[in-house]
C-alpha cells in the first residue's frame, strides 16, 4: 500500500514545472460601495498560489513577486460580500486593480476552514457549521465551547457546570456511542487536542487555553463528507478552531479592559423558616420536635420558637463575584513577515464562595516568507489557568448545592463567639457548609502550550507542499487540602495529583489545484500524518497535619496513599481527497483516510474511512431564472467515520493483560485484568446527509437545511462473561445506535440603509436517538436501573414506575403497576419507559441592530424536550425534616382526609409505613427541562473616528454585556442547562454583567 | 536544474515520512505501564509471585473481610443496627436478596481463578520445584477456603436441605472451576455442581495441599500464619468436616491443627490477659493459624467499609445485642477485652442510638484498627479457639456431654470464665452451651449465621430488636445467585424460591 502511494507521488512530482522565474506585482485600493470609505484590514489573496496581503490603513494592498500568470483574486472582509475577479500578471509590470466591496450578510462567498485546508463556502459539498469572529465579538464567554452554544445547528452543548472556566458536554448530531464517548475531536490551528484533560476536583473546559478573542473562526464538521478526512477519530464530528493571523499593513493595536460581576442565577425555593417549623411541629408533634430535634441544632428544648434563628443558607453559599479582564492584541507586518500578538489576563470570582478562575494567556502567531515560494506559519499559545472550586456533581454532603438542600433554616454557620457551629447539622462539625467552604482548598492549576509550525512550499502555480509539526502539551495539578477541622478522620489531608500530556502531531501534504478547459476545476491532496499522545500521572495523599496553617505535603506526618502511571497511543495515517468542480455547477468530493491505531487488536489495527459528496449549484444553471435567488445548492453525502474512544477507555483494551493490583506482605499483586480480543476495533459510523443552502434577495436571506441519518455500529461494549471464569466481561465490537435529525439555520438582513442595519439569525437542530442493538440478544445494558440503555429507546430514556398521585383518603403516594392499577409498592415490573434526558430540539436565535456607532446584539438559546431528574432535591426529601430544608411545594402536602393535592403527607422520620416513599424514583420526579434563556446581550458604542483621533486613538469602543440574564423554564431543579439527565449537586449557570472598553491605538 | 532539485526535495521529503513508516510498525510499539501480557505474567518468577500476592490480596476486599466476618453476626442474633445508622440493615432484617453472596461472588471466583493459575496455568520450570509446589499447595488451600465460603452461602450442607418448603431436596452447591481461564473460549457457561461434589473437591484440595506441604523441604515450610500452610489446611479441614457432621474426622483434624500450630507457630490458647493481643496488630496473635495481614496504608478497605468503621471507630453501625452480652458471665475476660463504651473516635463523641441495641451502650472492640490508620485490621480466618470449639462439638456427638463440656472448660479456663459442671447438661443443653460458647468466643469472626444453618436451625434474631426469626425452611436461608449471572451463564440454576 505504502509503496504504491509512493510511486504515485513520484509520478505526480514529474509534472512539477520549473517556470517560476518571472514575476510581477499587483496593487489596488479597496472601498465601501455605499459610503466610499476606504477599508483597512481587507484580506486579498491570489487563490491559486495562496499569496496575498491585507489592506493598510489607507485601504491599499500590494502583492509583490507574483509569478507571471492568470489568477483568481479574492477579497474578503467581515460584513461584506466577498469579491472575486480574474487578474493577469505580466513580467515586471505593476497591475492596479481597485475594488469596491458590497456590504451584505454573511453569505456563501465566505472562506471556510475545512479539514487540512480552506474552501469557499459555495464550493463546499459537506455539512459544516461556521461561526466567525464577527459573530462572537464581545460575547461574554470564557472559552470557545461556549461560543458554539446555540450558534451551530445540530451541535448540542450542555453546560456541565456553571463555575467559571467550566466545560460543556458537546454532542454533534446526538450521541452515537454508548461507551466510547461522544465528544468531538478538537483541532486548534491543525493541532489535534488531547481529549484526556479532565480534573477530578472541578469542572473545566478542554478549550480554556484558547482566548475567545483570538479566534478567527470555529468550524464544525458535521457529516462524514466533511469529517472523514479525520478517519478513526471523526465519528463524533470535528471542531476546527482557527486563531487570528497577522495581516500585512500598518500595525493595529487594541487594548481592552473589562470589569463585571457574577451573581446567582438559579432556581431554589425552599420552605420559609416559619413553614419549616410549622411542618415539623405538624408532623412530629411539638414535644418530639422540641425534645428530639432542637438539641441537635444546639437549642434547649424549651426555646421559644420566636428565638430560633432564621438562616438563609442559599445566601450564605453565594456572593457577588468580581470579574476583571485586561487584554491586548497587535496585528500587522510587512511583505515578508506578518504577526498577530495577544496577551490576556482575567480573574473571575464565582457567584459561590470559594469559586474563582484566573487565566493568563499569551499568543504569538507569525507568518514568514522565507523565499518567494516558501512560507512558514508559526502559531503558539501559552496559557495558565488557576481554578479554585467546590464539590459538585455527585451525592456528596460537602457540595454547596447539597448543603442548601440539607441545611435546615434554624441552623446557622457560626456561634456568637465566631467559632464554627458544631451543631449545624447531624453530619458533624466537619460538614458544616461554612467549614467546607472556608477551610477546604481545592484547586486545579493547568499550564498548556499549543503550538505549531507549518511550512508551505509552492512548487509551481498549481502544486504545493504543506507540512506541520504541532504540539499540545499540558500539565495539570489538582490539590485538595483539608485542615484537621475539615478532615478529622485523617487529622487533615492534602491530595495532590499531577498529569502531564505530551501530544504531538506531524503531517505532510501534497496539494494540487488545476483548472482544465476553463470548466474542470480539480483540487486534490494526499498526505500522511502521525500522532502520538503520551500521558504521565502521579497522585499522592498526605495525612496528619498537626496545625491548621500549613498545607503542603511536607507538613503532614503520614502517607495517605499514592499512585502513578503512564500511557500512550499512536496513530499513523494516510489521507487524501479530490475535489472536482465542473463549471461551478457540479461538485464532487471524494475523501478518505487510512488509519492505523495502536489501541486496537493485532488483527484490526488498520481501517479505511472513505466518503463521497455531491453538490449541485442549481442557481448556476442556465435554466434557473429566479432573480431573487442568488444561490441555491443541493448537497448529498455518504461516508464512514470511526470512533476510537478518545479518553474513554484504556489505550490497551484489546490486549490480554495482567495488571498491577493490590499487594500482600510487601509483594505487589498481579491480577488477571482482561482477556485479549485481537479483533477489537473502532466504532464505525455510517452517515448519510442531504442538505440545501440558499441565498436570496441579494443574500439578505441565507440559510442551510440538512437532513441526516447516522448509524453507529460495532460499538465498544463489554460482552458479559460468566463471572465464575474469573472475568466479568470482554470488550468487543457489538451494538448499534442510530441518530436521525434535521438541522436548519438562517440569517436575515431585515433592514439595510446607509446608517442602519438590522439582522437576525436562527438555528435549530432536531435529533432522535435510538438504541438498535446491544450485545447479542441483550435488551438492556443496565437492567433494572432508571437509565437502562434499552433496545428500541433513546440512550437516556428513563425506566421508572408511573406516579399516580396522592390518595385523598389517607395522603399516601400512589403509583401505577404494570397493568395500570394503583399500587403502593411499585417494583421493577411496574417500570415504564419514559421520555429521555436528550433534548429533542435545541438551538438559538439572535438579533443585531447597528445604528452608526451603536450596536445591540441579543442572543437567546433554547432547549426543548429533555426530561431531567433533580436527584439532590428528590433524595433529601426522603427525610423532609431533620435532614432537609424542604422545598416550598411541601406546603401543599396532604393534611386531612378528602384533600386533593399532588404532594403526599409527610411522615415522621421520613418513612411511609404503608407505601413506598414520596421520593421513590417515579415519573413524579422527571421534570421537563425545556428552557428558553436570554443567553447574552451586548450593547456597544464605537466612537466616531474624528472624536477618537482627538485623544490620539484610531478608534475606541465601549460596551456593556450580560450573560444568562433571564430564563424561562418549568424545571424544578437549580438550572435546566446544567441538569443533563441526572442532576446531582450540579453547579448552576451564573449571571454575568460586564462593562468594557476597547482602545485602538 | 531547478526542476530536478525540486523533484528531489519533494520525493525525499515524502520518502522520509512514508519510509520512516516501515514504520507501520510504530503503532505496535506501545506498552502499558501498569500491566504485563498474559504470556509474561505466567512465565516469570516475579509476576507469578505477584499472582500469589493478588490471591491473598482478594481478602482485603470488603466482601472478604467486613462481609465475611461481620455479615454472619448481623444476619443472626449477635449484632444489630444502631438507631440512625444504616450499614448492614438489610442483613439485620434478613431482607430478600440481601445476603452476603452478591458481593462475594466476583471475589470468590477471582480468587479461584488466581489459584487455578498457580495450580495449572503458570509455565513449568520457571520457579524452583519446591517453591512451585508450595504455591500449588497454598493455592489449593485458598481454593478450598473460598469454595467452602461460596457453598455455605449458596447451598445447603450435604443432606441438610429442609424437609419442607421450596428448598426441600435442593442439593446444588456452586460452580466448580479447576482450570484457569486463559482465553475467552474458556469462559464458558458452567452448571452448579451438587453440594456433595463441592465438598469432595474441597477435601481433595485440602488433602493434596496437606500432602504437598508436609513433603516440602524444611526451608520451604512457611513459618508464617499469614500464608496457607499445613496448619491452616488441617484447621480448615476440621471446619469442613464439622460442616459435614463428620465428627470423628473433625476432632482429629482439629487436633492435628492444634499440634502443628503449636510446633510451627508456637500458637496455643491465649490466657485471659492475652485476649486483646489476638486482635491487636501491634502485638503478635498468640492463637494464630491463618491470618490475612493488612498494610494500613494501602490495603485497608477504607473509611466507609472497614470492619472498624462498622463496629468501633466511626459509624458504629453494628452494635452487640443485649442478647449476646447477656451470655458472658461476670468474670469472663472476653467481656472486658472485646467490648467497651460506644464512642466515635473520629468525631470524639458518643453517638446516639447504641443504647437501643444494648442497655449500657456498648460497642464491639475486636476490630479497632490499632495500626497507623484507623480503618485497617488483620483478618483472622482460623485460630486456636475455633479448634477447641470444633472438638467440643465433635466430642459431644461422638463421646457425649462430659467430653464436650470438658473441652469447653479447657477453653473457658483460659477466658476467666467459670467452669461448667457436665452434670448440669443433657445433650441438647450441652449443644446449646457449645453454640453459646461459639457466640461468646467467635463473635464477628464469620460463624454465627452459618452455625445455625449447618445444623438446620432457624435463624434466630435477638429479642427486642424488632426483627423476626427466619425459619430454616424460608428461602432466605440461602442467598440468591446474582441475577445478572443467570443471564450470562445459561446453565446456572437459581436458588429455590427466587425468580
Amino acid at each position: 500500500m505504502i509503496k504504491r502511494i509512493l510511486a504515485s507521488v513520484v509520478f505526480l512530482s514529474l509534472f512539477v514545472s520549473g517556470a517560476l522565474a518571472q514575476t510581477g506585482q499587483i496593487t489596488g485600493k479597496i472601498t465601501d460601495t455605499e459610503t466610499g470609505n476606504v477599508l483597512p484590514g481587507v484580506n486579498v489573496v491570489l487563490s491559486e498560489i495562496n499569496q496575498g496581503a491585507a489592506t493598510n490603513a489607507k485601504g491599499v494592498f500590494t502583492i509583490g513577486e507574483v509569478p507571471v500568470g492568470t489568477y483568481t483574486l479574492r477579497a474578503s472582509f467581515v460584513g461584506y460580500q466577498a469579491y472575486e475577479a480574474e487578474v493577469t500578471i505580466e513580467e515586471g509590470e505593476v497591475v492596479t486593480h481597485s475594488i469596491e466591496l458590497q456590504p451584505g450578510a454573511v453569505g456563501l462567498d465566505e472562506v471556510v476552514v475545512t479539514g487540512y485546508g480552506t474552501q469557499q463556502e459555495a464550493e463546499i459539498s459537506g455539512s459544516i457549521s461556521s461561526v466567525s469572529a464577527d459573530e462572537i465579538q464581545n460575547v461574554p464567554a470564557q472559552n470557545a465551547q461556549q461560543l458554539l452554544q446555540g450558534r451551530a445547528a445540530g451541535v448540542t452543548l450542555t453546560s456541565t457546570s456553571g463555575n467559571p472556566g467550566g466545560g460543556f458536554e458537546v454532542n454533534i448530531r446526538g450521541e452515537g456511542s454508548i461507551n466510547a464517548g461522544n465528544e468531538p475531536l478538537y483541532i486548534v490551528d491543525g493541532v489535534q487536542l488531547s481529549t484526556n484533560q479532565g480534573s477530578a476536583l472541578t469542572d473545566r473546559s478542554p478549550l480554556n487555553a484558547i482566548s475567545p478573542g483570538n479566534i478567527e473562526s470555529i468550524e464544525v464538521l458535521k457529516d462524514a463528507a466533511a469529517a472523514s478526512i479525520y478517519g478513526a477519530q471523526a465519528a463524533n464530528g470535528v471542531v476546527l478552531i482557527t486563531t487570528k493571523s497577522g495581516q500585512q499593513g500598518d500595525v493595529q493595536t487594541t487594548i481592552d479592559f473589562e470589569g463585571g460581576i457574577r451573581t446567582p442565577h438559579w432556581n431554589h425555593n425552599p420552605l420559609s423558616p416559619q413553614e419549616w417549623i410549622d411542618m415539623n411541629v405538624d408532623v412530629l408533634g411539638e414535644n418530639v420536635f422540641r425534645a428530639g430535634y432542637l438539641p441537635l441544632f444546639g437549642y434547649a428544648p424549651d426555646t421559644p420558637f420566636s428565638e430560633l434563628r432564621r438562616y438563609d443558607w442559599e445566601e450564605y453559599i453565594s456572593r457577588t463575584g468580581a470579574h476583571r479582564k485586561v487584554g491586548f492584541s497587535a496585528n500587522g507586518g510587512g511583505e515578508t513577515t506578518q504577526f498577530f500578538l495577544s496577551g490576556n489576563w482575567s480573574n473571575t470570582e464565582g457567584a459561590v464562595r470559594a469559586v474563582a478562575y484566573e487565566s493568563y494567556n499569551f499568543r504569538a502567531n507569525f507568518t514568514q516568507e522565507l523565499t518567494p515560494s516558501l512560507n512558514i506559519d508559526s502559531k503558539l499559545t501559552v496559557s495558565n489557568q488557576d481554578q479554585p472550586g467546590v464539590c459538585q456533581d455527585g451525592f456528596f454532603i460537602n457540595c454547596p448545592f447539597s448543603a442548601i438542600q440539607f441545611a435546615v433554616p434554624i441552623s446557622y454557620p457560626y456561634l456568637d463567639n465566631g467559632d464554627y457551629n458544631p451543631n449545624q447539622s447531624i453530619f458533624g462539625l466537619n460538614n458544616n457548609p461554612a467549614v467546607v467552604l472556608n477551610e477546604e482548598e481545592r484547586s486545579v492549576d493547568v499550564t498548556q502550550i499549543i503550538g505549531s509550525i507549518s511550512p508551505t512550499y509552492q512548487i509551481n502555480s498549481w502544486l504545493r507542499l504543506n507540512g506541520q509539526l504541532g504540539i499540545d502539551w499540558s500539565q495539570r495539578r489538582d490539590v485538595d487540602h483539608e485542615p484537621p477541622i475539615a478532615d478529622p478522620g485523617a487529622g487533615g489531608s492534602t491530595y495532590t495529583s499531577d498529569q502531564t500530556i505530551t501530544n504531538l502531531t506531524t503531517n505532510l501534504r501534497l496539494n494540487a489545484n488545476r483548472t482544465f478547459g476553463d470548466v474542470h476545476n480539480v483540487s486534490a491532496f494526499i498526505g500522511s500524518e502521525y500522532r502520538r499522545e503520551f500521558e504521565t500521572n502521579n497522585a499522592f495523599s498526605v495525612e496528619g497535619f498537626g496545625n491548621p496553617f500549613l498545607s503542603v505535603p511536607s507538613a503532614g506526618t503520614q502517607s495517605g496513599g499514592f499512585g502513578g502511571a503512564n500511557t500512550e497511543f499512536r496513530l499513523l495515517s494516510l489521507l487524501g481527497s479530490v475535489d472536482y468542480n465542473f463549471d461551478d455547477r457540479y461538485i464532487l468530493t471524494l475523501s478518505g483516510r487510512y488509519d492505523g491505531s495502536s489501541r486496537f487488536g493485532a488483527n484490526q489495527r488498520w481501517g479505511l474511512f472513505p466518503s463521497a459528496a455531491l453538490a449541485w449549484r442549481i442557481s448556476q444553471e442556465e435554466f434557473f431564472t429566479f432573480d431573487s435567488v442568488d444561490e441555491l445548492k443541493l448537497r448529498l453525502s455518504y461516508g464512514i467515520t470511526g470512533n476510537s474512544g478518545g479518553g474513554n477507555f484504556d489505550n490497551f483494551a484489546a490486549r490480554g493483560l495482567y495488571n498491577i493490583s493490590g499487594s500482600y506482605l510487601g509483594q505487589s499483586g498481579i491480577a488477571p485484568g482482561q482477556l485479549a480480543n485481537p479483533q477489537l476495533t473502532w466504532e464505525e459510523k455510517r452517515s448519510i446527509n442531504v442538505g440545501l443552502d440558499w441565498g436570496m434577495w441579494n443574500n439578505r436571506f441565507t440559510g442551510t437545511l440538512d437532513l441526516y441519518r447516522e448509524t453507529s455500529s460495532e460499538l465498544l461494549l463489554g460482552r458479559p462473561l460468566p463471572v465464575s471464569s474469573g472475568y466479568g466481561s470482554i470488550l468487543g465490537n457489538v451494538g448499534e445506535v442510530q441518530n436521525r435529525g434535521i438541522e436548519v439555520s438562517f440569517q436575515t438582513v431585515n433592514i439595510q440603509t446607509q446608517s442602519f442595519r438590522w439582522s437576525t439569525r436562527f438555528t435549530a437542530g432536531l435529533n432522535q436517538n435510538e438504541v438498535l442493538e446491544l450485545t447479542g440478544d441483550q435488551q438492556e445494558l443496565n437492567g433494572g436501573g432508571a437509565l437502562p440503555i434499552a433496545v428500541g429507546y433513546s440512550q437516556e430514556a428513563w425506566h421508572v414506575p408511573r406516579w399516580a398521585g396522592v390518595n385523598p383518603a389517607d395522603g399516601r403516594p400512589m403509583f401505577y403497576d404494570e397493568n395500570g392499577n394503583i399500587t403502593y409498592f411499585p417494583d421493577q415490573a411496574d417500570d415504564v419507559f419514559f421520555d429521555g434526558g436528550e433534548e429533542d430540539v435545541s438551538g438559538g436565535f439572535g438579533t443585531r441592530l447597528n445604528y452608526q456607532g451603536l450596536s445591540l446584539d441579543v442572543f437567546f438559546q433554547y432547549s426543548y424536550g429533555a426530561t431531567a431528574l433533580p436527584n439532590t432535591e428528590r433524595a433529601f426529601l426522603g427525610n423532609q425534616s431533620v435532614f432537609s430544608s424542604g422545598l416550598s411545594f411541601l406546603t401543599r402536602r396532604w393534611q386531612e382526609p378528602g384533600e386533593v393535592t399532588d404532594v403526599p403527607y409527610v411522615p415522621a422520620g421520613g418513612v411511609y409505613p404503608n407505601s413506598s416513599g414520596f421520593n421513590t424514583l417515579s415519573t413524579y420526579w422527571l421534570y421537563d427541562a425545556s428552557y428558553l434563556r436570554l443567553k447574552s446581550a451586548t450593547l456597544s458604542y464605537s466612537l466616531p473616528s474624528n472624536l477618537a483621533e482627538k485623544v490620539s486613538l484610531s478608534g475606541a469602543r465601549i460596551y456593556v454585556s450580560g450573560a444568562n440574564l433571564i430564563t424561562w423554564t418549568s424545571y424544578l431543579g437549580l438550572d435546566p442547562e446544567v441538569a443533563g439527565a441526572f442532576s446531582e449537586s450540579s453547579y448552576p449557570s451564573e449571571r454575568q454583567l460586564n462593562v468594557g472598553i476597547e482602545l485602538d491605538l | 536544474m531547478r526542476f530536478f532539485a525540486k523533484t528531489t526535495v519533494v520525493t525525499l521529503a515524502l520518502l522520509v515520512v512514508l519510509q520512516g513508516c516501515d514504520f507501520a510498525d510504530v503503532i505496535k510499539r506501545t506498552e502499558p505501564s501498569t500491566s504485563v501480557s498474559q504470556e509474561t505474567a505466567l512465565s516469570s518468577p516475579g509476576t507469578i509471585r505477584g499472582i500469589r500476592a493478588k490471591m491473598y490480596d482478594r481478602f482485603h476486599s470488603a466482601a472478604f473481610s467486613t462481609d465475611w466476618m461481620l455479615g454472619p453476626a448481623a444476619q443472626a442474633d449477635n449484632t444489630f443496627i444502631r438507631t440512625g445508622a444504616n450499614r448492614m440493615q438489610g442483613l439485620n432484617f434478613n431482607n430478600r436478596r440481601a445476603g452476603i453472596g452478591t458481593g462475594a461472588w466476583n471475589n470468590i471466583y477471582s480468587a479461584i481463578n488466581d489459584a487455578n493459575l498457580l495450580i495449572g496455568g503458570i509455565q513449568e520450570d520457571v520457579l524452583p520445584e519446591a517453591e512451585r509446589n508450595r504455591l500449588e499447595a497454598e493455592a489449593r488451600f485458598i481454593r478450598a477456603l473460598t469454595l467452602h465460603h461460596a457453598t455455605r452461602i449458596f447451598g445447603y450442607e450435604p443432606g441438610m436441605s429442609p424437609s419442607s418448603g421450596p428448598g426441600s431436596g435442593f442439593d446444588l452447591g456452586v460452580v466448580i472451576r479447576t482450570s484457569p481461564t486463559l482465553s475467552p473460549d474458556q469462559a464458558t457457561s458452567k452448571a452448579r455442581a451438587p453440594v456433595s461434589e463441592v465438598y469432595s473437591q474441597i477435601e481433595t484440595d485440602l488433602t493434596t495441599a496437606i500432602d504437598i506441604f508436609s513433603s516440602l523441604p524444611s526451608g520451604e515450610k512457611s513459618q508464617s500464619p499469614n500464608f496457607g500452610t499445613e496448619v491452616s489446611a488441617q484447621a480448615l479441614m476440621a471446619r469442613v468436616q464439622l460442616y459435614q457432621r463428620e465428627w470423628g474426622n473433625a476432632d482429629q483434624r482439629a487436633q492435628q491443627a492444634l499440634d502443628l500450630a503449636n510446633s510451627r507457630f508456637g500458637s496455643s490458647l491465649a490466657g485471659p490477659g492475652e485476649l486483646d493481643a489476638i486482635f491487636n496488630e501491634t502485638s503478635s496473635n498468640p492463637e494464630a493459624i491463618f491470618t490475612i495481614d493488612t498494610d494500613p496504608l494501602t490495603e485497608s478497605v477504607g473509611v466507609n467499609l472497614a470492619l472498624a468503621a462498622f463496629t468501633s471507630k466511626e459509624w458504629m453501625a453494628q452494635i452487640p445485642t443485649q442478647d449476646l452480652l447477656d451470655l458472658y458471665g461476670p468474670d469472663d475476660a472476653r467481656r472486658d477485652a472485646w467490648y467497651g463504651p460506644c464512642f466515635d473516635d473520629i468525631v470524639g463523641a458518643a453517638p446516639g442510638g447504641c443504647a437501643a441495641v444494648n442497655e449500657n451502650a456498648i460497642e464491639l472492640q475486636k476490630y479497632e484498627g490499632e495500626q497507623s490508620t484507623p480503618y485497617a485490621d488483620d483478618y483472622i480466618h482460623l485460630r486456636v479457639a475455633e479448634m477447641y470449639l470444633i472438638q467440643a462439638e465433635a466430642r459431644l456427638n461422638t463421646s457425649g456431654v462430659s467430653a464436650a463440656i470438658s473441652r469447653l472448660n479447657d477453653l473457658r479456663s483460659q477466658r476467666g470464665a467459670s467452669q461448667l459442671d457436665p452434670a448440669n447438661f443433657n445433650f441438647d443443653q450441652a449443644y446449646g452451651e457449645i453454640l453459646a460458647e461459639r457466640r461468646r468466643e467467635l463473635v464477628a469472626e464469620g460463624h454465627r449465621y452459618f452455625d445455625l444453618k449447618r445444623l438446620g436451625r432457624d435463624i434466630r434474631k435477638a429479642p427486642g430488636t424488632g426483627a423476626s426469626d427466619v425459619p430454616f425452611e424460608d428461602i432466605r436461608v440461602l442467598d440468591d445467585i446474582p441475577s445478572g449471572q443467570l443471564e450470562v451463564n445459561t446453565e446456572l440454576v437459581q436458588n429455590p424460591g427466587y425468580n
